[in-house]
């Protein structure tokens, strides 16, 4: 093959700057949180989901409207609408248009392991600064003394029951 | 505020309707008579210029997809597409193309047909996750164009009793694409694709004419092509029931290094041709009603500012200069029904696709031709999804066109049929 001409490498720096400029100048599409202060308690920004701060996380990435209302109850929904980096894809999946009222859509984003909202509330209006909800319970202080060996759990059965309670539920 | 946004653009988009339509209105044709061009730029017909698309989906909606596209074929008809994508995608297509061509010079009429079947694509779409918004890229192997044509022609002429003609044309334009795509917003999306361009195109010739007191001349020619070009998409989404998709294709600027076979050059000599492919700009509109989605797509190009060593020109016999190509509008129109509680889409399309190319090549010389039916095709297609991850789509599109020159009519008919897979996971 040819050298790239002069265009074909202004081309690809004009791509270059574009996509850097976009992605560096803070628009709209975020890869990690914002850093900013630590909240209290056992929240942290690497267990939260978006919905526990924002309302209008449910557009983050699951759009109804943006992926034409008619996918909604059709099996195409999940093949455009579903990112890859939730976890309940084929898991324990089943057709949407089947799904209960009591259905609990235990998905896990296993890229970053955290955890997403039951619910999928559309619209929204605007993004809140972080806040406690009003259930919110404190969790204790942590002991300044490391856990006595009676407390640890005895199996390890019980030891990965405990870890799926705490991504699940915070409290 | 977003309603002032949607109204601007609906303002650009109007804009770039009324351009569109002047530019097919003052489209002028040279009459059916002889022109004359400078010595060694001869005004050939290039027929990398014939762009059918790609993607069964795209296809069964008549090509519009530069606002519906969500698949990995939005490096091709849209970049920022590719922000609709949120699982890992890889997809396949195959295109089996059949053209059959009416020769009828001074009233003998020659048939000639071709038949092959290629690879037309092969995509790769990765979402990166994101906390927020969209980042997809893309990689993609296309094969847009065709050069796969067969022409034979044979009768009396002006000047003498008989003459036989035949080209074989075989090969095809790709692109090496890789794009990209971000939200910028939560309802607007971009993107860029950046593609290198390849293929082949081999040529055999062959003219023979008063068989026995006149001569033949022959030659054979084998060409790679290698070039160069991008494009930069916006797709508006407006809740909850459509799009609105803008693309710009920037200049195809290609080389053809070849080797020329023929009776002074048995060996070959080297030839090379530097051509460059103008602007193209994209706009179009989708929204659903019900379990429809309807979708529109224009696509403008001024074909006049080809450069092919320079302008393409010719003098009609009273001096005054033509452009051999003219600017041309696209039309597409595409409607997708879903089967309710089946998972089968269901779609239908028309494209029209005006013919630029002025002239025509007929006793020796080139000529002003007369359109009689400009290139249209209707299509139809269908899809199907399997365990939510696996998606199969086919197309089929019927149509051609019809022009004539100085006792000569050309009448081709084209039917293509394209087959998608894509599997997502």
């Amino acid at each position: 093959m040819n050298q790239p001409a002069p265009g074909a490498r202004a081309l690809i720096g004009v791509f270059a700057l574009c996509l850097g400029v976009c992605l560096l100048a803070g628009c709209y599409t975020t890869l990690r949180h914002p850093m900013t202060a630590d909240l209290p308690g056992d929240y942290s920004y690497q267990e939260k989901s978006c919905y526990d701060c924002h309302d209008e996380a449910a557009f983050y990435h699951s759009n109804y409207g943006v992926y034409f209302d008619y996918y909604n109850d059709s099996p195409w929904f999940g093949y455009y609408s579903d990112p890859w980096w939730y976890g309940t894809y084929w898991q324990g999946c089943r057709r949407r248009e089947n799904r209960g009222p009591d259905f609990q859509d235990s998905g896990t984003r296993d890229h970053w392991q955290r955890g997403i909202p039951s619910g999928s509330p559309r619209g929204g209006s605007s993004t809140r600064a972080p806040y406690l909800r009003d259930d919110y319970k404190p969790a204790p202080a942590k002991p300044s003394q490391p856990p006595k060996k009676a407390e640890k759990p005895k199996s390890k059965e019980s030891k990965d029951e405990r870890t799926k309670g705490q991504r699940g539920k915070k409290k | 505020m977003r309603l002032r946004t949607m109204s601007a653009l609906i303002q650009k988009m109007t804009l770039f309707l009324v351009v569109a339509l002047v530019g097919l209105a003052i489209s002028i044709r040279p009459a059916q008579a002889q022109v004359f061009y400078e010595e060694n730029k001869e005004p050939v017909e290039i027929p990398l210029i014939f762009d059918f698309g790609v993607g069964a989906r795209a296809m069964g909606m008549g090509g519009a997809h530069v606002a519906v596209v969500e698949d990995a074929s939005a490096i091709y008809y849209n970049p920022a597409g590719l922000a609709m994508i949120r699982r890992i995608e890889i997809g396949l297509s195959l295109t089996h193309q059949d053209d059959q061509l009416d020769v009828t010079h001074r009233g003998e009429l020659r048939r000639s047909s071709v038949s092959s079947t290629k690879l037309h694509q092969v995509a790769l779409a990765y979402p990166v996750p994101t906390y927020r918004g969209s980042l997809v890229l893309g990689f993609a192997y296309h094969r847009p164009v065709s050069l796969d044509r067969d022409y034979y022609r044979v009768g009396p002429t002006a000047t003498g009793p008989w003459e036989y003609e035949s080209m074989t044309d075989r090969g095809g334009l790709s692109m090496y694409s890789i794009g990209a795509a971000f939200d910028a917003s939560p309802h607007i999306s971009l993107g860029g694709s950046l593609s290198l361009l390849g293929g082949s195109w081999d040529t055999d010739y062959y003219v023979e004419w008063d068989e026995g007191v006149g001569g033949k001349y022959w030659y054979r020619d084998e060409a790679d092509i290698d070039g160069v070009t991008g494009s930069l998409g916006m797709l508006y989404k407006f809740e909850p029931m459509g799009r609105i998709g803008l693309a710009v294709d920037f200049p195809r600027k290609m080389t053809i290094d070849g080797t020329k076979f023929d009776e002074d050059y048995p060996d070959g000599i080297a030839t090379k041709d530097e051509i460059t492919l103008p602007f193209s700009f994209s706009g179009g509109v989708a929204f659903t009603l019900s379990n429809f989605v309807f979708a529109l797509d224009l696509r403008f190009t001024d074909w006049s500012q080809i450069d092919y060593e320079g302008p393409v020109r010719v003098e009609d016999g009273e001096r005054r200069k033509f452009d051999v190509y003219e600017n041309s509008t696209q039309v597409r129109l595409g409607a997708e029904f879903l089967v309710p509680n089946f998972p089968i889409r269901l779609r239908g399309g028309y494209l029209y696709d005006p013919v630029p190319y002025k002239l025509m090549f007929t006793d020796d010389h080139y000529f002003g031709s007369d359109i009689v039916d400009d290139r249209d095709f209707f299509t139809v297609g269908a899809g199907v999804i399997l365990e939510k991850a696996f998606s199969l789509d086919v197309a089929f599109m019927t149509g051609g066109f019809k022009r004539s020159a100085v006792e000569t009519t050309e009448d081709l008919s084209q039917n293509r049929v394209f087959v998608s897979a894509g599997y997502r996971y």
